[in-house]
């Protein structure tokens, strides 16, 4: 993991700035040094952990959010390129109580092991449903979110399942690759 | 720690083209230029790597209304703002149909994240030899509009590149769009070797147009990458180019012998200069009989 970031000298830092962006639906107004990753921001003053850092450098799509609709790696983008824009983690992806779509796929077909790509996974397959893009477009659109656990079988059905369901019911067919829990 | 760390980094965000470029010029006087910050695709990279010699960026985030998305001019030039992201342009269908090699480039990019946020601009002005949306912008012979506080200047893609990750862009200067003029689909051929086909830097490629006429190549522009110290023309192998009319042995050993002339890649960490260079070869003849009229 890539921790420069950390090495922070306090006689060496610049001013905090004003940056303003709508965040899960709600308008936060933050003073921050301009070039922190968004990453950490979410992580550390924001006090929402689900965006995850699996290598700090654009490859992994652990900490994938979406910024004005698209799939962005949070781990690139330093916080004051925010300012206006919509963002939503996978914390907000759905109300409190209820799962969004994907969610329930991934729990119902087996999705995660560790959980550590999950939630990137979660938001890039949550942007392809936005999208309407189909099971075929899976490898190619997901090919930016690396899992070192599952294979990638029990995501691929799992995305599968929620992208053929345009109705927002996730497939409840239990496929043999995942144990599939019906308690969802 | 010698790394500049993410909070002493300090960063403009003008609202507009003019004020961007009087910011540039001034710390241009000053003697403490500012660097552009686009996508942050590569920028980053750098800064998480702790790898930074920059204190002072300018931010053209807030610049989109004048930089970002493309347009097409009249004739069927295709003017990229510096702020056009590839997955904005890959929204496109006409760019698909005028302009395959580079929606295949762009296509190839990183993944999906990396799309959504890099731009053609910043590819160009990065420098890598192993860039993919360069090259292609190159073979079809694309412009780069620079523009300072003072002065606007038009520098052809092929007079870009002074050296090993440098270009002619002036530090008061920003790309401010890309201008690619039109060419016949048919004669265009991307196509890059890595490790897999997304999150792979190339470790050899090509973007090629072959120009038939009457059953022979007229004209040829092949562009290298990963073979040496910029992305460049392979001028022999273009000139060896013109007169073939399909790929037997003597023409294919005439064709090696003139890339040989041009591009000697060398071993690094990605791959092996023999291998490099055998399939280049491979892949100027699948242009070959890929573009046959
Ligand atoms: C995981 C990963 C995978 C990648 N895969 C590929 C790949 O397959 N192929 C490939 O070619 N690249 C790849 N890249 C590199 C990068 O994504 C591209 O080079 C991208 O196009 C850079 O654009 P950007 O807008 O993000 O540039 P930035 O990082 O914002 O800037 C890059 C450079 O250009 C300068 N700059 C940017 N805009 C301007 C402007 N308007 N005027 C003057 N200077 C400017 C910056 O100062 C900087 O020096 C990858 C990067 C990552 C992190
Ligand atoms: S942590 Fe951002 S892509 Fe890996
Ligand atoms: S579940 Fe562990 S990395 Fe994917």
């Amino acid at each position: 993991m890539t921790v420069s970031h950390a090495h922070t000298h306090l006689a060496d830092a610049v001013p905090s700035q004003e940056v303003r962006f709508t965040l899960n639906g709600a308008p936060q107004k933050l003073s921050v040094r301009p070039f922190r990753r968004l990453l950490d921001v979410l992580r550390t003053d924001l006090d929402l952990p689900g965006t995850k850092e699996g290598c700090g450098e654009g490859e992994c799509g652990a900490c994938s959010v979406l910024i004005d609709g698209e799939p962005i790696n949070a781990c690139l983008v330093p916080v004051i390129q925010c300012e206006g824009t919509t963002i939503v983690t996978v914390e907000g992806l759905a109300g409190h109580d209820a799962l969004h779509p994907v969610q329930q796929a991934f729990m119902q077909h087996g999705g995660a092991q560790c959980g550590i790509c999950t939630p990137g996974m979660v938001v890039t397959a949550a942007w392809m449903r936005d999208q309407k893009l189909g099971p075929e477009a899976i490898r190619e659109k997901l090919a930016g979110n690396i899992c070192r656990c599952t294979g990638y079988s029990a995501i691929v059905n799992s995305v599968a399942a929620a992208l053929g369901t345009p109705d927002g019911t996730p497939d409840s067919t239990p496929d043999g690759a995942a144990p599939g829990g019906s308690d969802a | 720690m010698s790394a500049i760390a993410h909070s002493a980094v300090a960063v403009t965000r003008p609202t507009a083209l003019s004020a961007a470029l009087a910011q540039l010029a001034d710390a241009h006087v000053r003697g403490a230029p500012l660097r552009a910050l686009a996508g942050c695709t590569d920028v980053l990279v750098e800064a998480n790597h702790g790898g930074l010699k920059h204190r002072s960026f300018i931010d053209l985030s807030g610049l989109k209304s004048e930089l970002g998305g493309h347009s097409w001019l009249p004739d069927g030039t295709l003017r990229i703002g510096a702020l056009c992201t590839y997955s904005a342009l890959l929204a496109d269908p006409r760019a698909h149909e005028a302009f395959p090699m580079l929606t295949q480039a762009a296509g190839l990019v990183g993944a999906t994240q990396i799309q959504a946020r890099g731009t053609f601009a910043g590819n160009v002005e990065n420098a890598s030899p192993a860039a993919d949306a360069a090259p292609a912008l190159l073979a079809l012979d694309a412009v780069v509009h620079l523009q300072s506080a003072s002065s606007a200047r038009t520098v052809p893609l092929s007079q870009y590149y002074t050296g090993y990750r440098a270009t002619a862009r002036r530090p008061d200067e920003l790309i401010v769009a890309l201008e690619v003029p039109p060419a016949p689909a048919g004669e265009q051929f991307f196509r890059k070797v890595g490790t897999r086909a997304f999150q792979a830097i190339t470790k050899v490629g090509i973007s090629a147009r072959l120009r038939w006429h009457e059953g022979a190549i007229v004209d040829a522009r092949v562009v290298a990458t990963s073979m040496a110290a910029t992305i460049c023309r392979a001028t022999h192998l273009e000139n060896a180019l013109r007169g073939v009319r399909g790929v037997d042995g003597a023409t294919s050993q005439a064709l090696r012998r003139a890339q040989d002339a041009d591009l000697r890649p060398i071993d690094d960490v990605r791959s092996q200069g023999d291998y490099r260079a055998e399939v280049f070869h491979r892949m100027v003849l699948q242009a070959v009989r890929e573009t046959r009229a």
